[in-house]
């Protein structure tokens, strides 16, 4: 009877050794893989960041119109937050692929399935920085041109342009990343509608003396205008 | 490179027959049916009085006329002189954008015209608007002359104006232009030009005809290309300027979006040219030069001044990317004044142009979006000139301006310095 409990002990002792010697390469190479994605993420961050202050990105952003992404930025410092996320993207990956290494089941399907994720997450960031850049544009846009045109609201369109773009951008983005899904697009709509809906009626009943009033008003100053040859 | 010949095959045709011609006067037109008939008797009447003895050709470069203008120019022509008819190239970006002048393609003409002048081998030439209605036969005389017989290659317009038109002239285009190149070309964008042939042939060297410069800045580029060019400049007294009625204020911050735009753009590619001018120096005037009654002119500087204080409050965010601080406050000082007192300093307008200039340069924003929001603070400098020249006669109304345009040179350290 010793013998053979003997013999059970040290059969599960032998597999219990087994099992760890077949997962200790793969610890270890998650260790080797983390270790070499800190180091590369480290250099990526050092060498990102040196270019971005050699090429002037802080200014370029802020004149491209991302002046606000100073704000959100560490240390006012938009190539520190790029350079920053770029290192923690290289990081996420690294550790990733030293998880698979792991070889388990569960590991995998979450590393694959992170994986399979990422895309979305591009293109939903993509979505919104062209979203903010459109939207400021426009914005400038309708500001500048209704300014010159005399309209009396031309802020409150402006930044009506604005969010509406914003908002848009915003709903694209959340459905690429299947956030929601058709209740986002849903809520847009029923945003969208009611604001057209409301200006409609707006218009057609409560401030329709307003805005006849508004409108001789401008008619009587193209009337009025000045005969100045400007050329 | 020399441009090569894209004419019709009728009109090289005609050009071959035509054989050598001394004197060619170039009518650019594009829907003017009601004023081209008398630009075209004007234009044939100055050759046979004043040049009897040369060879004269009228070309009427049309850019697809749909109002019978080509059928007015075939009435209007004399059996003594080549009316030659030739179309130029309108792309369709130029029919749809306006240009100031309400020519489409007006550059796209020009290069027709002075293609067909190098090919009939003129020594002089000249270009005349089809809208005007005030041209007579001495224009031809006065635009032709210094070219083919004083040895000048660039003759510019010296026009009589009412003291309020040609605001955008004498507040930007013609002191920028002053202070930057060193001439004093009182109409640099004046649309009547002359030039000698050997200029004519330069100005085919240039590969801008599907620029920008074929749309909308071929006058200025004409202009500033004979003067860095090195060239004999002179201008020619023509009196008063009178143009086929159409709306002045229309779509007034597209006309100087496009016209300052075009200064722009020129005074990038000159660059290495005028950053070594100081001061400027005159252009000999040519003609008689008389007096003219010009009619009465309606303004409303409420609405001008109006206009500057709306936009100053929302438009300081877009004002701010481009100009400094002290620039800034000048501004808001201004918006604050009252009416009465509303007065734009010199130094203070001088220095706006200049920072949209260089923000134009530098790209701080969409280049669109920064000359269009230049409208509101030159209509307060318009309002503030007006103000100040109300009861004054022609002469003070050009010293007051002679004033403005020595501010612009003195502030060209301000510019240099921050232009590099």
């Amino acid at each position: 009877m010793w013998e053979q409990f003997r013999k059970i002990v040290s059969q599960s002792a032998g597999r219990i050794a087994d099992n760890i010697a077949a997962f200790l390469p793969g610890v270890l190479a998650f260790l080797a893989i983390s270790a070499c994605a800190i180091v590369a993420a480290g250099i990526v961050h050092w060498l990102l960041l040196r270019l971005l202050r050699r090429i002037g990105f802080d200014r370029r952003a802020d004149l491209a119109g991302f002046s606000s992404l100073a704000e959100w930025s560490p240390s006012r410092s938009p190539a520190l937050l790029v350079a920053r996320v770029v290192a923690w993207g290289v990081l996420l990956v690294g550790l990733l692929l030293g998880i698979a290494s792991l070889n388990s089941p569960l590991t995998s399907r979450l590393t694959y399935g992170l994986l399979d994720y990422v895309p979305h997450l591009v293109a939903a960031v993509l979505i919104l920085l062209v979203g903010h850049w459109a939207a400021r544009f426009l914005a400038h846009s309708v500001l500048i041109s209704a300014v010159n045109m005399h309209v009396h609201s031309a802020r409150l369109l402006s930044l009506g342009v604005k969010w509406l773009v914003l908002v848009l951008a915003a709903a694209m983005a959340l459905e690429h990343l299947g956030i929601g899904g058709q209740i986002v697009l849903l809520a847009f709509g029923i945003l969208f509608g009611g604001i057209v809906l409301t200006l409609a009626l707006a218009v057609g009943l409560g401030s329709k003396e307003a805005v006849s009033r508004s409108l001789e008003r401008q008619f009587r100053e193209a009337r009025e205008q000045e005969e100045i040859h400007h050329l | 490179m020399a441009a090569h010949l894209t004419l019709s095959p009728a009109a090289e045709q005609a050009v071959r027959t035509l054989g050598r011609t001394d004197i060619v006067i170039g009518i650019p037109s594009y829907n003017n049916a009601r004023t081209i008939g008398h630009v075209v008797r004007a234009a044939q009447a100055g050759l046979i009085k004043y040049f009897p003895s040369s060879r004269g050709a009228i070309v009427n470069s049309d850019g697809g006329s749909q109002d019978g203008t080509q059928q007015q120019v075939i009435e209007a022509r004399l059996p003594e002189l080549s009316v030659l008819q030739v179309d130029h190239p309108l792309y369709p970006v130029q029919r749809l954008t306006t240009p100031y002048h309400g020519l489409p393609g007006k550059g796209s003409a020009f290069r027709t015209i002075f293609q067909v002048a190098e090919a009939l081998g003129a020594k002089a030439c000249a270009v005349v608007d089809s809208d005007l209605r005030s041209i007579s036969p001495e224009w031809i005389e006065m635009l032709v002359r210094p070219a083919l017989e004083k040895g000048f290659d660039f003759v510019a317009p010296y026009y009589l104006r009412h003291k309020y038109d040609g605001t955008i002239t004498n507040s930007i285009v013609y002191p920028v232009t002053r202070a930057l190149y060193g001439k004093r070309i009182r109409q640099p964008i004046g649309g009547d030009f002359g030039f000698s042939g050997r200029l004519v042939s330069d100005y085919l060297r240039y590969d801008v005809w599907q620029s920008d410069v074929a749309r909308f800045g071929i006058d200025i580029w004409v202009t500033t290309t004979a003067i860095c060019g090195g060239f004999s400049l002179c201008q020619a007294f023509l009196g008063a300027k009178l143009h086929d009625a159409k709306d002045p204020a229309s779509d007034l911050s597209a006309m100087l979006a496009q016209v300052v735009g075009s200064l722009f753009a020129e005074m990038e590619r000159h660059a290495d040219i005028w950053t070594g001018v100081s001061g400027s120096e005159d252009v000999p005037i040519f003609g008689f030069q008389f007096a003219v009654g010009t009619e009465p002119v309606n303004v409303n500087i409420k609405r001008m001044v109006d206009s500057f204080r709306r936009a100053h409050h929302d438009l300081s965010g877009i004002w701010s990317m481009v100009l400094p601080e002290p620039t800034m406050l000048g501004l808001r000082s201004l918006a604050a004044a009252a009416e009465d007192r509303f007065s734009f300093g010199d130094a203070l307008w001088v220095r706006v142009v200049y920072d949209f200039a260089v923000a134009y340069r530098r790209r701080v924003m969409d280049r669109g979006h920064l000359l269009h929001s230049l409208t509101p603070i030159y209509l307060a400098w318009v309002a503030s000139f007006i103000l100040q020249v109300q009861e004054a006669g022609p002469t003070e109304v050009e010293e007051r301006l002679e004033r403005l345009c020595l501010t612009y040179e003195t502030e060209k350290t301000y510019l240099i310095s921050r232009w590099k």
